[in-house]
């Protein structure tokens, strides 16, 4: 599978407990064997919806990866679930959502189930290690509000990741000229003032 | 609104494990990958005979068709990179819009369907030559945007 450039950085899943929920099994075994390479020996794979529930409420879990679709309508409520009902620390486990394709119906309800991060298949090694890495560095609180429990989603503080767009006009710009060692204007102070009223 | 700092626990997983560079990880996970091809390949030729030769006359049973073909189409995802034909997943995701946009407009037409299975047998022949295959995708591009056109294509590993 070619893959762009790998970031340069050091990762390591040894001892990352991973739990990985896919009805479908060879997709499961694609992402299972990329987690191997990158070094992940405690992987938990959950092929039905209520095993999945019955990993999160007995034991806690650093990185939760799913494919909700796969599950059928019953997949899409996982997330929120997880972080609705769930204590923590399994509340707020790092959530890495990976799709073949959304019915257009539905993308609402995955985009603001509170997983972390949410990309499409077909996944190579090196956008799943970047997704991963960035997971790791984020440092935005979890919100709850009446219709959305999970990670903040105003990218004030952490710049989206390499090669993806943010959700506002302005995140790759003022990321980009902070990164260069540029000044923040007042609109970015502005803008970040007002994500954090 | 509540606001909630929590330890992010996947950092401190990394922090404590040995370090390995990030280049390593991702050629083991390659390697890996590189050795599930033939199984891929076979999963693939599954779901492929899975798909329906025609749809039946009973709207309901059509839908019901259309919706299974979804299903089908949406599992190659993936599938078909690491079996070594990464056209076939851009041909499933098409498949997937199509399906997907015949559904919610409660359409049931065979021949947009049709083209895309048709599409995606001749993608999988070992002799097709490479230029023939991006033809073939145009082509599906083109008809995936008359029936589906609110939905342009994403690429892989893009965010939702």
């Amino acid at each position: 599978m070619s893959s762009a450039k790998p970031p340069k950085a050091l990762l390591n899943l040894q001892r990352t407990s991973v739990l990985l929920a896919d009805a479908d099994m060879m997709g499961q075994s694609i992402v299972v064997q990329m987690l191997i390479g990158f070094g992940a020996r405690t992987i938990a794979r959950c092929d039905e919806i209520a095993d999945v529930r019955r990993q999160l409420t007995s034991q806690p879990y650093d990185l939760v990866i799913a494919d909700p679709a796969s599950f059928g309508p019953d997949g899409y409520d996982l997330i929120s679930w997880m972080r609705r009902d769930l204590p923590a620390p399994n509340r707020h486990a790092s959530v890495l959502i990976i799709t073949g394709h959304t019915e257009s119906s539905r993308i609402g309800q995955l985009r603001d189930s509170g997983a972390n991060f949410v990309v499409s298949r077909p996944l190579s090694a090196t956008v799943l290690l970047e997704r991963i890495l960035w997971m790791s560095r984020e440092k935005r609180p979890y919100v709850e509000t009446l219709h959305y429990v999970g990670p903040d989603r105003r990218w004030h503080d952490v710049p989206p990741p390499a090669g993806t767009a943010g959700r506002r006009q302005k995140d790759l710009e003022v990321a980009a000229r902070i990164a260069a060692g540029g000044e923040m204007n007042q609109t970015d102070i502005d803008l970040i003032m007002n994500a954090t009223a | 609104m509540k606001i909630t700092y929590a330890k992010n626990r996947l950092r401190d997983a990394l922090d404590n494990a040995p370090p390995m560079m990030a280049s390593m990880a991702v050629k083991q996970a390659e390697a890996l990958l590189g050795e599930m091809q033939h199984e891929c390949l076979a999963r693939l030729d599954v779901l492929l005979s899975a798909f329906p030769q025609g749809l039946a006359g009973d709207e309901d049973v059509r839908r019901a068709q259309i919706r299974e073909l979804y299903e089908t189409s949406r599992r190659m995802i993936g599938v078909a990179t690491v079996a070594g034909i990464p056209e076939m997943d851009i041909a499933a995701r098409s498949l997937c819009e199509v399906a997907d946009a015949l559904l919610v407009r409660q359409k049931s037409d065979w021949e947009p369907l049709r083209v895309h299975i048709s599409t995606m047998h001749l993608l999988r022949r070992p002799d097709i030559p490479e230029p023939a295959k991006g033809q073939l995708l145009v082509a599906l591009e083109s008809l995936r945007a008359k029936i589906a056109p609110a939905t342009p294509p994403r690429q892989a590993g893009t965010t939702l």
